[in-house]
C-alpha cells in the first residue's frame, strides 16, 4: 500500500525539488508513525524508502542531514527489534558517520544503547581545531563548523579549510584517529588589507577612492531599526591613502581617509549619517494653486513643506490657468521659499519637417529653453514617449499642426478638419494637465515655427524664431509677452492737438462725460488740468490714465472769445478691445490670459470687458459659438469708442457665421444706428455694420 | 523733403535675408556693407550717393541677398524723388524678373501698381494697378508689403474718386496691421475721404488717434496738420483765421510787381517779385534769392527746384532754360510769350497758361507740348493731393476745375449763394482739397469745400496792422496757414 501511495505521489507530483521535499517529508512521517507504533516490520521498510529518498535530496543540507540521521537510527532501533543486531549497527554505522556527535533520543533500550556505544568506539573519535585568526571562517570536509575547539568525527581522513578576507585560504587534510583526540592548528597568512565599513543607518552608498563599493545592509541582529548596520568589507584593498565616501539619500554626505600602511583589518565607523533636509516655503501669485513637490501632491498654497531632503527638487504649482515648475536645490538646514507665478503652459507635444540641429537633441526641449524667458506663458517640452504616446492615442501623425510661416497648414496638418483639431487640442493639453499644445516645425536646422493651440481651439498662432540667434529669439518671446490692456480712464472728450495753439482744443463731447452738464464746449481749449499745464492732447490723455474710475479731474479751459473758465470732470472707464482681424496677435495665448484674468474678475464691467475681449479671441480662433455665448454676456453701455455697437457688431458677426441670418441681421442693425468703434482706434461699426447689411441683402435668402 | 523722408522710411522698413551660404560670405559681406552704406545716405538726404552705392550691390553683387533690396531701392529713388518713371519701371521690373521670390518681390509688386497710377488714372491703369497690388496678399500673404499693397490699394480707388470702395481698404489695413505705419497712413486716407464726403469733423478723432500711436512721425505731423486745417474750417468761430502778428521778411523789406506767392514741401515761402524769387524759411527769414528779372510766374517742383517763368521761357534752377513751341491750326508753331502762371503735376509733366493761345497747356519736363489741357483763359493755376487744376478763368471770373487729363469736373461760378467774385487774383489748395480763392477787389479769400460749397470768408480789410487793403497774391502751408502778399504793406502777412 505504502508502495502504491509512493507510486501515486511520485505519479501526481510535479516534478521538482519542492515536490520531492514534499513527497520524502510524507515518506519519512508515515515511517516515524509505524515506527512510534512499534510496528518495527513495517517500519523499517517505510524507514527504507524514507532513507533512499533522503540520500538523494539536494542539497544535502542541515534538515536533511538531521531527518536522515533520525531515519537511520529508527531504523536501527527497528530492526534491532526485530532481532537483526548486524543490520542495527550498520544503521548505527551509517547514522554515526552521518553525524558523529549524534546522541540517541527517548526512552531507549539498554541494549540498544550499548550497542550504539560500542559502535560509536568503532567509528567516531574527537577531533581538535585551533585557528588564527579566531574569526576565521572554518569548514570541515565543505561544511562549515561554527569555530575553533573539539569536535566529533568519524574515524578516517578528513579536510579542514580557513578562510577570511585579507588571507590565503588554508585546507589543511587530517586523520582523525580511534580512541584519542587527533589535534590541528590553523594559522592563516596575512595577504592584504581589509576595511570594514559600518554606518548608522544602513542603506548607505559606499564609495572607496571614488569607486562604488557596495551598500550596508541591515544587520540582521535589529533590522529596521537606527543601529549599526552589518560591517561592509571592502577586501583587497591596496596600501596607502584611501577615501571613503558615505552617501545616502537625505542625510548628510560623510567623507573618511583611511590610511593602509601595512596589510591588516582597519575599521571605519560606526559613521552616524546625520539627516539633511530643508524647508521650502511655496506661495503663488494665484489663490487655490495645487503643489506638487517631486510629483507628489502637498497641498494648496501658500505652504510649507518641512522635511524635504537637500538636493534637487522638482515643484509645480497647478491651477485650471496656468502652471509654474521650477527646478528647486536645497541645502541641509536651510528655508527656502518659492514664490511661484502661474503662467498659463502650452505642452510641445511634437515636431515635424527638415532635420533637427542634431539627433541627440530634442528640439521640443531647446525650445522649452529658448522661451523660458516668456513672463506670460510657459512652454514645456513633456517627455519625448509621453509626447508620441499621447499623439497615438489621439491617432495624430508628428505633423498633425505642421504650418507654414503664414499660419497655413501642411502636410498632414492640411488634411485635418477643425473640428478634430479642436478635439486633439482639448485633449493634448488635458493629457498634459497644461492649458494648450504647442507643436514645431522645421524650417531649417536652426530655424523653427511654433504653432500654439489654447485648449478647444482649431486655428494656432504662428512664432517663427531662429533658435540660433538671441535676437530672434527675443523678439519672439516680446511678441508672446505682448500685453493687453484691456481699459483706460478717459473724460468722455474728443480732443485733439492744433498747430499754433498750445493745449488741447476740444472738438467733441461723448454723450455719457459729465462735460455734458457743465460749460465745456466744443472749441475750448484745456490749459490745465488738476493746476498742471497741458501743452498738448497727449498730456491730458496721460494725466487722466493716472486717475482712476470715479475720481475728479479740474480743467482750466479758454474759450473762442479767450474767456477763462473751469469745470470738474468724473473720470470714466472706457474699454478696450483686441483686434479682429489684427495680424501678428497671438489670439491663443491672449485667450488663456484672458480666461485666467475672467476667473479674478469681480466687478461687472471688467467681467464684460474681459468676456468681450475673449468672444474676439474666440472668433478669431474659429469658435463662434464660444464666441456668441460671451457676447451675450457683455454689458456696455451704448457710447463712443468700444461699446454696445461694438457688441451688437460682433453679435452679427458670430450670428452670421453660424448661419444664424435673422439674428445677425437683428445686429447690425442695432450696430448700424451705433457711434462705437471696432476697437478703440476704429473704424466705427456704423460703417462695417451697413456693409454687412447690404451683404446681407444681396445674398439669397 | 516730405518724399525723401517717406522714401527714407521705406528703406528703413525693408528687411533683409541672411547669406545663403559659407562660400558667399566675403562678397556677402561686401554687398552688405555696400547696402548699407547707401542706406546710410539716403538718410542723411544724399541720394545720389546712394544711388550710387545701391548700383554697385546691383551690379557687383547680383548673387548677394542685397541686391534684389538695392534693386528696390533704387526703384522707389526715381519714383519718389527723382520722379523718373521709365527709370523706376525698369528697377522695379528688374526685381521681379531677376528675383521673383525675394523678399523685395512683394513691395516691387506694390511699387509697379504705383507707377501704373501715377502714369495713368484710366479705368484701365486703375484695374492693372489693383491687380499688382493684389498680387501681394495673394502671393506674399506673409510679407510686410501686404499692409502697404492694401492701403495703395484703397489709395488708388481714392484717386480714382471710388471712395466708397476705397474705405473697406483703408479699414482692412487699420484692423489688420494697427502698429504699422500704413494703418496711420490709410487714418490719413480715410480721413480725407471723409472731408471730400463732406464729414470732415469725424475725421478729428482718427487723426488724433494717429498722433496719439506714432508720435514723431511724419504722419503725426500731416495729422497735425490736418486736424489743424479742420479745426479752423469746422470748430473756430467766429474768425476761422486771424493775424499771427508775422511776417514773411525782414522789417524794411519790401515787394513790388509780385508774380505770385509758394510754399515748398519743406514750408519755405517763396516770393516771386520784379528781382527774381526770395525764398524765406517757415520763420520767415530770407533763405536766398533766384536771380531773375520780371518773372511772369514761378512753380516748385521735384526736389524744392525752383522753375521761373519770363517771357514764356521755363528757367529751372541749375538747369537748361526751357522753351515751349505750342502748335497753331494750319499755321507754324509759335512760342509761349506770355505765362501768367504755370504748375507741375505729380507725374512731372507741366501745366502752362498759355495768355495768348487763351488756353491752359501740357508739356513735359523737356519742354515739349504734349496737349491742350483745357480752353481756359486762366490767370491762376493749382493743383491739390488729387492732381486736380483749379484755374481762375480771366474770362467767366470764375473757377474751372478739372481732372489731371485736362477733363472738367466742376467749376464755381463767379456769382453764387454768400459770395460774388469781383477780382479773382489767386488760388490755393490745402493739404484736404479745400480751395481758397483770393478776391483782390473784394478784400477776402473764400474757401470752398466739399462740392464746392462755400464754407467761410476771410475778410480782414482794414487800416490795422495785419488788415488786408490790396492783397494780391497768397499761399496756404501744410498746416493751412495763409501767405497773403498785400500790395499796401508790400509784405507777406500771415495769418493762422
Amino acid at each position: 500500500m505504502l508502495a502504491l501511495l509512493f507510486a501515486v505521489l511520485v505519479a501526481v507530483s510535479p516534478p521538482g525539488a519542492t515536490a520531492q521535499q514534499a513527497s520524502t517529508e510524507v515518506l519519512y512521517q508515515e515511517a516515524r508513525r509505524l515506527f512510534d507504533a512499534l510496528d518495527y516490520e513495517r517500519a523499517v521498510t517505510a524507514l527504507s524508502q524514507a532513507i533512499t529518498a533522503l540520500e538523494a535530496t539536494t542539497p544535502p543540507d542541515a534538515t536533511r542531514n538531521e531527518r536522515l540521521a533520525t531515519a537511520y537510527e529508527m531504523r536501527a532501533r527497528s530492526k534491532f527489534g526485530l532481532g537483526d543486531q548486524d543490520g542495527a549497527k550498520a544503521d548505527f554505522v551509517l547514522l554515526l558517520k552521518l553525524s558523529p556527535a549524534h546522541a540517541l533520543s527517548g526512552q531507549v533500550s539498554p541494549r540498544v544503547v550499548a550497542l550504539f556505544e560500542e559502535t560509536a568506539r568503532e567509528v567516531v573519535t574527537s577531533l581538535s581545531v585551533s585557528l588564527t585568526p579566531a574569526t576565521a571562517t572554518l569548514a570541515l570536509d565543505g561544511v562549515a563548523l561554527p569555530g575553533p575547539g573539539t569536535i566529533r568525527v568519524a574515524i578516517g581522513d578528513h579536510t579542514v579549510t580557513a578562510t577570511q578576507a585579507g588571507y590565503r585560504p588554508l585546507t589543511q587534510t587530517v586523520t582523525a584517529v580511534a580512541g584519542t583526540t587527533t589535534e590541528v592548528a590553523l594559522t592563516l597568512e596575512r595577504v592584504s588589507s581589509v576595511i570594514r565599513i559600518t554606518t548608522i543607518p544602513a542603506d548607505v552608498d559606499v564609495k572607496v577612492d571614488g569607486v562604488a563599493a557596495g551598500r550596508t545592509v541591515a544587520s540582521t541582529d535589529a533590522p529596521g531599526t537606527a543601529s549599526a548596520s552589518a560591517p561592509l568589507l571592502i577586501s583587497d584593498v591596496a596600501t596607502g591613502a584611501h577615501t571613503v565616501e558615505l552617501t545616502r539619500e537625505c542625510y548628510v554626505a560623510v567623507t573618511q581617509k583611511v590610511e593602509v600602511e601595512r596589510p591588516d583589518d582597519y575599521t571605519v565607523g560606526p559613521v552616524t549619517l546625520r539627516p539633511a533636509v530643508a524647508t521650502l516655503s511655496i506661495s503663488a501669485d494665484q489663490p487655490g494653486a495645487q503643489v506638487f513637490v517631486d510629483g507628489k501632491d502637498r497641498g494648496v498654497a501658500p505652504l510649507k513643506v518641512p522635511d524635504l531632503c537637500d538636493g534637487e527638487h522638482l515643484v509645480e504649482l497647478r491651477t485650471p490657468f496656468g502652471s509654474d515648475s521650477r527646478r528647486v536645490t536645497l541645502r541641509a538646514g536651510s528655508d527656502a521659499v518659492v514664490e511661484a507665478i502661474l503662467k498659463p503652459a502650452f505642452a510641445i507635444v511634437s515636431v515635424s519637417g527638415g532635420t533637427t540641429p542634431s539627433p541627440q537633441q530634442d528640439v521640443r526641449v531647446i525650445v522649452e529653453r529658448a522661451f523660458a524667458a516668456s513672463k506670460t506663458v510657459t512652454l514645456i517640452a513633456p517627455p519625448a514617449d509621453a509626447a508620441q504616446k499621447a499623439l497615438e492615442a489621439s491617432q495624430l501623425s508628428s505633423d498633425w499642426l505642421a504650418t507654414d510661416t503664414a499660419g497655413r497648414p501642411v502636410g498632414a496638418s492640411a488634411q485635418i478638419a477643425g473640428p478634430l483639431r479642436k478635439e486633439a487640442s482639448a485633449k493634448l493639453a488635458d493629457a498634459f494637465r497644461a492649458q494648450g499644445v504647442a507643436s514645431v516645425t522645421m524650417v531649417s536646422p536652426a530655424r523653427v515655427i511654433i504653432a500654439l493651440l489654447s485648449a478647444g481651439s482649431a486655428s494656432p498662432d504662428v512664432v517663427e524664431v531662429a533658435l540660433d540667434s538671441p535676437p530672434s529669439i527675443a523678439a519672439a518671446v516680446a511678441r508672446l509677452d505682448r500685453s493687453i490692456s484691456l481699459s483706460r480712464t478717459s473724460l468722455g472728450l474728443q480732443l485733439i492737438d492744433v498747430a499754433d495753439v498750445p493745449g488741447a482744443v476740444i472738438v467733441g463731447i461723448d454723450a455719457n462725460s459729465t462735460a455734458v452738464s457743465t460749460a465745456a464746449r466744443v472749441g475750448d481749449v484745456v490749459l490745465q488740468a488738476d493746476g498742471k499745464p497741458v501743452t498738448d492732447a497727449a498730456a491730458l490723455t496721460t494725466l487722466v490714465e493716472a486717475h482712476n474710475p470715479g475720481d475728479v479731474v479740474a480743467l482750466d479751459l479758454r474759450d473762442a472769445a479767450g474767456a477763462a473758465k473751469r469745470v470738474e470732470l468724473k473720470v470714466l472707464p472706457t474699454p478696450r478691445l483686441i483686434g479682429l482681424s489684427e495680424q501678428g496677435l497671438l489670439a491663443n495665448r491672449i485667450l488663456l490670459d484672458l480666461r485666467a484674468r475672467l476667473a479674478e474678475a469681480t466687478d461687472p464691467f471688467e467681467q464684460s470687458v474681459v468676456r468681450l475681449n475673449m468672444a474676439v479671441a474666440l472668433a478669431r480662433v474659429v469658435d463662434w459659438t464660444a464666441a456668441l455665448e460671451e457676447l451675450q454676456r457683455v454689458k456696455l453701455p451704448e457710447q463712443p469708442g468700444v461699446g454696445n455697437g461694438t457688441v451688437q457688431y460682433l453679435i452679427g458677426l458670430a450670428a452670421e457665421n453660424l448661419g444664424n441670418r435673422a439674428q445677425a441681421e437683428a445686429a447690425f442693425k442695432a450696430a448700424a444706428g451705433s457711434d462705437s468703434l471696432l476697437t478703440e482706434n476704429g473704424p466705427p461699426v456704423k460703417e462695417l455694420a451697413e456693409a454687412k447689411l447690404v451683404e446681407l441683402q444681396r445674398a439669397p435668402r | 523733403m516730405k518724399h525723401a523722408l517717406l522714401f527714407a522710411s521705406l528703406i528703413v522698413a525693408v528687411t533683409v535675408s541672411a547669406p545663403a551660404g559659407p562660400a558667399a560670405q566675403g562678397s556677402e559681406d561686401l554687398a552688405r556693407r555696400q547696402y548699407e552704406s547707401g542706406r546710410s545716405f539716403v538718410q542723411k538726404g544724399s541720394f545720389a550717393e546712394a544711388l550710387k552705392d545701391f548700383q554697385a550691390v546691383v551690379d557687383s553683387f547680383p548673387q548677394s541677398a542685397y541686391a534684389d533690396d538695392a534693386l528696390l531701392d533704387i526703384a522707389l529713388y526715381h519714383l519718389e524723388v527723382a520722379r523718373d518713371q521709365a527709370a523706376a519701371q525698369a528697377a522695379a521690373d528688374r526685381l521681379l524678373k531677376e528675383y521673383p521670390a525675394s523678399d523685395s518681390a512683394p513691395m516691387a509688386y506694390v511699387l509697379v501698381g504705383r507707377l501704373t497710377i501715377a502714369k495713368s488714372r484710366t479705368p484701365a491703369s486703375i484695374d492693372t494697378a489693383l491687380a499688382s497690388f493684389e498680387r501681394v496678399p495673394r502671393l506674399f500673404p506673409s510679407s510686410p508689403a501686404v499692409a502697404a499693397a492694401r492701403f495703395y490699394t484703397g489709395d488708388t480707388l481714392r484717386l480714382a474718386r471710388r471712395t466708397d470702395d476705397a474705405v473697406p481698404h483703408f479699414h482692412r489695413v487699420t484692423l489688420e496691421y494697427p502698429r504699422s505705419v500704413w494703418a496711420a497712413r490709410a487714418d490719413l486716407a480715410a480721413a480725407a475721404n471723409l472731408v471730400a464726403s463732406d464729414r470732415a469733423t469725424q475725421a478729428f478723432a482718427r487723426l488724433q488717434r494717429i498722433r496719439q500711436q506714432f508720435p514723431g512721425s511724419p504722419e503725426a505731423e500731416m495729422a497735425l496738420n490736418f486736424n489743424t486745417i479742420l479745426y479752423r474750417l469746422y470748430v473756430r468761430k467766429p474768425a476761422p483765421f486771424a493775424f499771427s502778428g508775422r511776417f514773411i521778411g525782414g522789417e524794411k523789406d519790401r515787394f513790388r510787381d509780385i508774380a505770385g506767392v509758394a510754399v515748398d514741401d519743406a514750408g519755405r515761402i517763396l516770393l516771386g517779385h520784379r528781382q527774381g524769387i526770395s525764398i524765406f524759411d517757415p520763420k520767415g527769414t530770407l533763405v536766398r534769392t533766384v536771380v531773375a528779372v520780371e518773372p511772369s510766374a514761378f512753380f516748385v517742383e521735384a526736389r524744392d527746384r525752383v522753375v521761373v517763368i519770363r517771357d514764356g521761357i521755363l528757367l529751372p534752377e541749375r538747369l537748361p532754360a526751357v522753351g515751349v513751341m505750342v502748335p497753331v491750326p494750319n499755321k507754324v508753331p509759335r512760342q509761349l510769350e506770355d505765362v501768367p502762371s504755370a504748375i507741375t503735376l505729380s507725374g512731372g509733366d507741366r501745366l502752362v497758361a498759355d495768355r495768348k493761345g487763351k488756353n491752359v497747356v501740357r508739356i513735359s519736363q523737356a519742354g515739349k507740348f504734349l496737349a491742350t489741357f483745357a480752353a481756359v483763359d486762366a490767370e491762376r493755376l493749382v493743383r491739390n493731393e488729387l492732381d486736380d487744376v483749379a484755374m481762375i478763368d480771366r474770362e467767366s471770373k470764375g473757377i474751372v476745375i478739372a481732372d489731371r487729363d485736362g477733363r472738367v469736373l466742376s467749376r464755381i461760378p463767379a456769382k453764387g449763394p454768400n459770395y460774388q467774385f469781383d477780382d479773382p487774383a489767386d488760388l490755393a489748395f490745402d493739404l484736404l482739397g479745400h480751395l481758397y480763392v483770393l478776391d483782390s477787389r473784394k478784400v477776402a479769400i473764400y474757401v470752398f469745400g466739399p462740392k464746392n460749397r462755400l464754407l467761410t470768408t476771410i475778410a480782414s480789410a482794414g487800416r490795422e496792422p495785419g488788415s488786408l487793403q490790396k492783397p494780391r497774391a497768397m499761399a496756404i502751408d501744410a498746416a493751412g496757414r495763409l501767405y497773403v502778399f498785400d500790395e499796401s504793406s508790400q509784405r507777406i502777412q500771415v495769418y493762422q
